[in-house]
């Protein structure tokens, strides 16, 4: 459990800081409009709010874990 | 690492999805011309493209005006920016129709589309009167590389369809899984509570990330936040029914009462969702939202299969990893039943 986690979080990280960096040069070469931050701000509500949720559960299920092997 | 073979699977289409969304360009499309209004004689036309290549491509570039079903060759072409044409248009007094297209065309781009509503001003209206100037032949229609289609009020936020409805579809899946375990709670089984709860409350978040998330390309492709819209009033009314699903949980101490109440209750709300989010918004003629009110869905004025590549392996993977985080909560919820029951 704690490995899929890892690997998820892992990968909305990886993904996020990948694709945003390589984002802001295509800004400056091909979407000189600037129409593309909105998917940018929709992508990061996306992953963000997942990661949180998923933070979160981790956090719970560690937790109610504990408590049960007390 | 086989037992998990599907939340790999999983994460790479996640990552497939989130990459090729954000990287595959958009095709050429035509934003905007120079004029609102037309006259007889000469008229120096400006086309302005997204995503073109003109000075590229300068040499077979072609611009031209369809009146009705002719088309005329614009004359005297400059290419001003990689963007932006100029040509010379001109036009006799007599004209067969008055609905206008400007069109720009190059062997790499294909051929850009605009149609405008323009000032007819000055023009004799005759249906069938025989074209005398210069016509032209398109020589290419499809662009020579791969992109997501060019819509004229949605620009690069149609990308935000692999992010935006995948929510919603992953919430429909997870609210049916929770409505089949209020049933089966109903039925004698009322550890199956648990479960219809923590499918419920996934589900809720991905609600919620839907909400969001739409309200922000609505801001973009609407100009406001939120409209009076029965698709978007229908979204938040179904929010607040399954956040009601929760309080309504806290509120009744006894295990199996609580299964009972709660499973009635679940299965209202996943009716109430089906009427608000699938019927009603189909019954009326007031929606902007795509699918809604005779708004055609993506897949009828795309005609091409290239978001699809994306946004099928979309709705799996964002499906997957709300299945994945319901389990996840099961197991939360089962935990912590164990230990009030302790």
């Amino acid at each position: 459990m704690r490995a899929n986690f890892f690997a998820l979080w892992c990968a909305s990280v990886l993904s996020f800081v990948t694709t945003t960096a390589q984002a802001s040069s295509w800004e400056m070469k091909m979407y000189e409009h600037g129409k593309i931050s909105v998917v940018y701000w929709v992508v990061a509500i996306v992953i963000i709010g997942l990661s949180l949720k998923i933070t979160l559960l981790n956090l719970r299920l560690k937790k109610e874990k504990r408590n049960h092997h007390s | 690492m086989m037992k998990n073979w599907w939340k790999w699977i999983c994460l790479l289409l996640l990552m497939y999805v989130i990459i090729v969304a954000l990287v595959v360009p958009l095709v050429p499309g035509s934003e905007s011309v120079n004029i609102t209004s037309l006259h007889p004689g000469l008229q120096r036309v400006e086309i302005t493209g997204y995503n073109t290549h003109f000075v590229q491509e300068e040499e077979n570039l072609q611009c031209y005006v369809s009146i009705g079903k002719t088309l005329v060759k614009g004359q005297n072409l400059s290419v001003i920016s990689e963007t932006q044409a100029a040509f010379d248009l001109i036009l006799p007094d007599t004209i067969p129709d008055k609905n206008v297209g400007f069109y720009a065309n190059t062997d790499y781009d294909g051929t850009i589309y605009l149609s405008t509503a323009m000032r007819m001003e000055g023009f004799i209206l005759e249906p069938n009167t025989p074209w005398k100037g210069d016509v032209i032949t398109v020589k290419n229609e499809e662009q020579q590389f791969f992109g997501f289609p060019f819509q004229p009020n949605l620009f690069e936020t149609i990308r935000n369809l692999m992010f935006h409805v995948p929510m919603w579809f992953t919430m429909f899946f997870l609210m049916t899984i929770s409505f089949v375990m209020s049933i089966q709670a109903m039925n004698q089984k009322p550890e199956k509570d648990l479960k219809a709860a923590a499918a419920a409350e996934i589900g809720l978040w991905f609600c919620a990330l839907g909400l969001i998330t739409g309200s922000v390309w609505a801001r973009f492709t609407w100009g406001a936040w939120w409209n009076k819209d029965p698709q978007l009033n229908g979204a938040m009314v179904v929010f607040i029914v399954y956040a009601t699903y929760f309080i309504l949980r806290k509120s009744v101490q006894d295990e199996i009462k609580r299964a009972r109440l709660s499973a009635v209750f679940n299965i209202f709300a996943f009716i109430l969702m089906i009427l608000l989010l699938m019927v009603m918004p189909r019954m009326v003629d007031t929606s902007l939202h795509p699918g809604k009110s005779g708004n055609p869905a993506f897949s009828k004025y795309d005609l091409d299969s290239s978001l699809r590549m994306v946004f099928y392996p979309a709705v799996v993977a964002w499906g997957m990893l709300g299945y994945w985080m319901y389990r996840w909560q099961t197991k939360v919820n089962q935990y912590k039943n164990e230990e009030n029951e302790g």
